[in-house]
């Protein structure tokens, strides 16, 4: 898996290439947190992401919680068939923010 | 036990009700159909039990607990005691579909210790071992489907709720899916099932195996 990542004064997106597996969840999370150290709104594109596990579910609510305590926000877009279905089955999008 | 009670949904932007006043009790281990034509409300009904979308009054008591007073944070972990499976079958496309059951094992919650012995049960059961090394795209839509089937029922669901999921197949395909929901049905699951195919469920399913509701607008 390899991120990418755009910024436009407060606003950083990540784009993220591959799979978020239990071995490259840990990246990701820091990725994201680490995008909250420096804005409060942050895109997640998930447009080249072709699997997410548990571990890439945990680290996407803890960004949720990140950005709600720092009163911004977590936006997921461009989310394929099958991840969209996991995020479905699991209830994440009920937590999430996806578009 | 499921008690549906008093609800009404209605959806955003929409001017009318889905369910006015709506009401329905299904026992544990009921196999109960939802007929209705297009529009009348039976996926609303799944998406209802699922929490996918939620009461603008009433209640939805499931096993003694009010879903509707669910907090968001709280979904996840109802969601891992239903099974689920809808019309259009998703599934990891590079993965195997060994690999796909494991990862569903370990998405909602599943022991990831034991995954080969679920996968080699739940494949044994519905009668397709041999596809577990093959991938999605190697499977007509009927064998994906009992793929998704598969994967509903992994972690032994008390509740499986099925949106249409016969209405991608061709009736072969649809006959064959109906009696594997009739073993999961008799392995004591309560399925609640969402449909339009009465001609292959009458053809497949005997007099007395099932319980059904046939909605109509505004469900009352």
């Amino acid at each position: 898996m390899t991120i990418d990542e755009t910024r436009d004064g407060s606003k950083i997106q990540l784009n993220v290439h591959g799979k978020i597996d239990a071995i490259s969840s840990n990246e990701f999370q820091l990725a994201v947190l680490k995008a909250f150290q420096k804005g409060n709104s942050l895109i997640i594109d998930f447009s080249d992401v072709a699997y997410i596990s548990s571990a890439g579910l945990r680290a996407l609510t803890l960004g949720q919680k990140t950005a709600k305590s720092k009163g911004g926000s977590l936006v997921i877009v461009h989310v394929n068939d099958a991840v969209n279905e996991v995020f479905r089955v699991t209830g994440f999008n009920k937590i999430l923010t996806i578009q | 036990m499921i008690s549906i009670s008093h609800v009404d949904v209605i959806y955003d932007n929409a001017d009318e009700k889905v369910f006015d006043d709506f009401s329905l009790n299904i026992e544990n281990g009921d196999f109960y159909l939802v007929f209705g034509k297009s529009g009348s409300g039976k996926s609303t009904l799944i998406k209802l039990l699922l929490k996918e979308i939620d009461a603008k009054r009433g209640s939805v008591f499931i096993d003694g607990r009010d879903i509707t007073k669910l907090r968001k944070s709280d979904i996840p972990f109802y969601r891992r005691e239903i099974g689920v499976i809808f019309q259009d079958f998703k599934l990891f496309q590079d993965m195997n579909i060994y690999d796909n059951l494991a990862t569903s094992i370990m998405l909602t919650g599943g022991n990831g210790r034991d995954a080969e012995l679920k996968i080699t049960h739940v494949l044994n059961m519905l009668g397709i071992d041999r596809f577990h090394k093959r991938f999605p795209k190697e499977l007509s839509g009927g064998e994906q489907q009992k793929v998704c089937l598969a994967r509903a029922i992994i972690n032994n669901p008390k509740i499986l709720l099925c949106d249409e999921p016969t209405g991608n197949l061709d009736p072969t395909s649809s006959k064959e899916l109906l009696q594997l929901l009739k073993l999961v049905h008799n392995q004591g699951t309560t399925i609640i099932m969402a449909t339009h195919d009465i001609q292959n469920i009458k053809e497949v399913y005997e007099d007395g195996l099932y319980k059904s509701i046939t909605l109509t607008d505004h469900d009352q």
